[in-house]
């Protein structure tokens, strides 16, 4: 079979890894896929069911959950490239570079939240 | 209990293919309904860049899951059919199993969130009441 695989930055390098582990990597893509929609969701019901809370607040919260419902999808996909590049080359794998960022985002937005609840 | 072989054993005790395929049903599921609500109330207000963003989104999740489904019944059949070959055959069967497989129903299922996260700016940015 001489079908040129998509993307060739991942499967131009290294060799074919265990099947399982590929499956995996593929399930933590789909993990992030979600997460970014939860977080999609929380941004929209925050301003769409016009809870009882001060007006800007909500709306920085909002805005923060939405960027980083925007920034997971594309973290997804590079960080699939990388995990399945490294195990290719039998390297270890990349951090997770994005779980510190979604954190702390999360965390601002629901202290927005919570201050925008008493203000 | 003694797992007898027959034509539709497992490749893999764990079930990785079978978990994976259903990660993506789930997965597009809830991104398929997501984009069609997003559309039907984005669209009022922002006209055919809504309408294109939506309709793109759907149908970029819908084709990655054809992908998906036509790629789990061949890895699955080349997989039980290279683990039939013998349990020791090793890693270069499974290896060769999965070969011809692009990867592009992951590009497109990011293609589409990333949709997805458009019309929710324009939610917010148009002030939608729902």
């Amino acid at each position: 079979m001489t079908l040129r695989r998509f993307p060739q930055a991942v499967y131009r390098h290294g060799e074919e890894p265990d099947p399982r582990f590929t499956l995996a990597n593929e399930r933590t893509f789909l993990a992030w896929i979600r997460t970014s929609l939860a977080l999609i969701a929380a941004g929209v019901a925050l301003e769409a069911l016009k809870l009882p809370i001060r007006a800007d607040f909500r709306l920085y919260s909002a805005a923060i959950f939405i960027v980083l419902g925007l920034v997971a999808p594309i973290h997804a996909w590079l960080s699939w490239m990388r995990t399945e590049r490294a195990m290719r080359e039998s390297r270890p794998l990349p951090a997770p570079a994005l779980s510190g960022i979604l954190a702390l985002g999360v965390v601002v937005a629901a202290l927005l939240i919570a201050a925008g609840m008493f203000l | 209990m003694n797992p007898s072989p027959s034509a539709d054993r497992v490749f893999d005790q764990g079930l990785q293919p079978e978990r994976t395929f259903l990660a993506w049903q789930r997965t597009v599921l809830a991104l398929g309904v997501a984009c069609a609500v997003a559309v039907r109330f984005t669209a009022p207000h922002f006209g055919p860049i809504a309408i294109v963003a939506g309709i793109g989104g759907l149908g970029l999740a819908l084709a990655a899951y054809i992908g998906v489904r036509y790629r789990y019944r061949r890895t699955h059949t080349a997989l039980t059919q290279s683990a039939a070959t013998g349990p020791d055959s090793g890693t270069e069967s499974e290896t060769e199993a999965l070969h011809p497989v692009s990867a592009w129903p992951i590009a497109a299922l990011a293609a589409s969130t990333l949709l997805l996260g458009v019309l929710a700016v324009f939610f917010l940015w148009g002030g939608i009441q729902l």
